[in-house]
């Protein structure tokens, strides 16, 4: 549905305005309800402005497609909308990520602010439901489209000895860039983080999700 | 002379074994400079152990630049473990040597702390490499002038207990410092530490020279050429290298394996590994002084197989226990371990090459084999333990290590002759 775009600016707009809707996962009570909606209105509306604003006001267009439907768009780094809405199959499946690459081979990059707030990922520590040290994301992994998937997370140890790397799904995490101290949540318990398999780099890694059975709404991430 | 020496007592009592070598015996005061170094050189080389990795990522380093940075730092220490020793053979003021590589230890700190761009990083790791292996050397050769070869085994019971001593309080002081300061205040921790360890080194500057026996024979270059090969091929100096080669290789990967279960089943992984750092430390520090008697009482090559059995001891209870207190007091056997062979490997060496001029050089091979054991083994284990199994990773070590007490059997004793006529 969004590789509409044959021109370049036009579906790198879509992604801009894409990345400005996919953020809503990060404000855990809010979002919930409106899941699989966003995609279909945000691309096709987003793909005019583009052109013309060189700066600020494209933020604008895009962001009022999006935020009437979800809540704020909050957090969220660069990577794609769609893990978001993980319970949604039919929406998420092409790359919105990647810019369709014109005859040249060279896409006509401009320079603009980016619309939401975004924070740094790789080694950020991560905090526990009750704000207890889990570790820190030590790797960042995105599946064929480019869609990030995974977060490896480093924890336990002493001085760097013996600590372990786990991988943990991205919809599990929350994020929040605002503020003086950007902080990156994982709704896990420390002692199921305790036993979970380490990663070793493999390519379909034990990854630690929810449970499969309560997938389909986002407010199951908040358990 | 055997009697006074290997008192429990802390570093002001006790006076450095009185060797039988006349040589100008320095003032007990030297000893006790000596043990204070071991102590602060303990507890800065803590500050670049495995926990640059933790650093490097809380400064959102990716795992490859990590992994390239300790490789260099791997690389650059095996590199330079023979040559090192060949230059501070060469160097007729070891403790000049000692304080420079300790100099250089403050520079890579700082490069650390101050501005972890790769360039500085790796830079740094160089440096630090480079100085782990002129610094060993010369606290070996320090402790040789200073004690006499006579007087080496309690010599280095000393240096491994203060060493112990500095690595368990380096760990606990650089965890504190990581967890409620900030991951770079361990560099600027490290750094500030080094100036301490000069201090210590004061006392010692102008009397431990090395006297003409631990110097390289005024020859011309090509006869000495030959005598390096010598000493390098000397059979028992080889066997001993095979076996601290086998050793490291059992030993090392051992806590990286235990840790997957020591972080599931304990309550605070944390804690749990960090006792399994210190306790060993605690045993090394306690025995280590009687571990130096022993070999001189009951000879090198006895105590280098007793230490060398804790290894398959330690692996039989990793391989058959997931309990976590087990685990940790398993790490008792590490600690005797490490307390033999960490004063055998000087000591040894000293036997067989103390006079010879080429001490530091052969101290470097032995390095060098231990670095082998050492760098290919936590791969390996690592591998063997994700195919195979933990359980048998363990018992692919304990062949490892019982191969390594064969070897100790079969070296020949090296305990220098009078000495053995003192019993």
């Amino acid at each position: 549905m969004m590789h509409g775009g044959a021109r370049a600016l036009m579906t790198m707009a879509a992604g801009l305005a894409l990345t400005a809707c996919g953020t809503m996962r990060s404000a855990p009570p809010a979002a919930p309800t409106e899941v699989a909606t966003p995609p279909p209105s945000a691309p096709i509306i987003v793909v005019t402005p583009p052109p013309t604003p060189p700066t600020t006001e494209i933020i604008n267009p895009p962001m009022p497609t999006c935020l009437p439907e979800e809540t704020k768009p909050k957090p969220k780094p660069r990577p794609k909308p769609a893990p978001v809405h993980t319970e949604a199959p039919p929406q998420l499946p092409t790359a919105p990520t990647v810019a369709e690459t014109p005859a040249g081979g060279i896409v006509n990059a401009q320079e603009r602010p980016m619309a939401v707030p975004v924070m740094s990922i790789l080694g950020k520590q991560v905090k526990g439901p009750q704000g207890e040290d889990l570790g820190r994301v030590v790797d960042v992994l995105a599946d064929a489209s480019g869609r990030v998937r995974i977060a490896v997370i480093d924890f336990g140890g002493f001085m760097g000895v013996g600590d372990r790397r786990i991988a943990v799904d991205w919809p599990l995490l929350r994020f929040n860039p605002d503020g003086a101290d950007p902080s990156l949540l994982l709704a896990v318990g420390m002692n199921r983080l305790k036993s979970a398999k380490e990663y070793k780099g493999s390519l379909h890694p034990e990854t630690l999700m929810e449970p499969e059975a309560s997938g389909a709404s986002p407010a199951a991430n908040n358990k | 002379m055997r009697a006074l020496l290997p008192t429990t007592s802390e570093r002001s009592a006790a006076v450095p074994a009185e060797p039988p070598e006349p040589a100008g015996a320095p003032p007990p005061g030297h000893g006790v400079a000596l043990d204070w170094f071991n102590l602060f050189v303990a507890n800065i080389q803590t500050g670049f152990g495995p926990f640059i990795a933790v650093y490097l990522s809380s400064e959102r380093w990716t795992q490859t630049a990590i992994g390239l940075a300790l490789s260099i730092g791997t690389v650059s220490s095996m590199a330079s473990q023979v040559p090192a020793g060949a230059l501070v053979d060469l160097m007729p003021n070891k403790t000049r040597v000692a304080a420079f590589s300790v100099v250089v230890f403050t520079m890579s700190a700082l490069m650390f702390a101050i501005h972890p761009i790769p360039l500085f990083v790796y830079l740094a790791e160089i440096l630090h490499g480079v100085s782990s292996c002129t610094l060993g050397p010369a606290i070996a050769a320090m402790s040789l002038v200073i004690a006499g070869r006579f007087g080496m085994g309690l010599r280095l019971g000393r240096n491994a207990r203060y060493a112990a001593i500095g690595n368990g309080v380096g760990a606990a002081l650089m965890g504190a410092c990581g967890q409620y300061v900030s991951e770079r205040a361990v560099f600027y921790l490290t750094a500030a530490l080094t100036l301490p360890a000069l201090f210590a080194l004061l006392p010692l500057r102008h009397s431990a020279v090395a006297g003409a026996a631990l110097r390289p024979h005024p020859r011309q270059q090509g006869e000495s050429r030959a005598r390096q090969l010598r000493v390098l091929g000397d059979r028992r100096l080889l066997m001993f290298c095979g076996c601290g080669l086998l050793f490291t290789f059992a030993n090392a990967p051992m806590l990286m394996l235990i840790s997957g279960t020591l972080t599931a089943r304990g309550s605070n992984p944390s804690l749990l590994i960090a006792a399994c750092i210190v306790l060993p430390q605690i045993i090394v520090a306690l025995a280590s002084p009687a571990v130096g008697r022993f070999a001189g009482i009951y000879g090198r090559r006895s105590v280098l197989m007793v230490g060398f059995t804790m290894l398959p001891l330690r692996c039989l209870v990793f391989a058959f226990t997931q309990n976590p207190d087990i685990l940790v007091a398993a790490q008792v056997f590490d600690g005797v371990a490490g307390a033999c062979f960490g004063i055998l490997v000087p000591l040894i060496v000293s036997d067989v090459a103390g006079d010879s001029g080429h001490f530091n050089l052969a101290l470097g091979a032995v390095g060098f084999g231990i670095g082998v054991g050492g760098t290919l083994s936590t791969p390996a284990a690592g591998w063997l333990a994700d195919h195979f199994g933990t359980q048998l990773a363990f018992l692919a070590l304990l062949c490892t290590g019982v191969l390594a007490v064969l070897m100790a059997y079969l070296m020949p004793e090296t305990r220098p002759q009078p000495d053995a006529a003192a019993d």
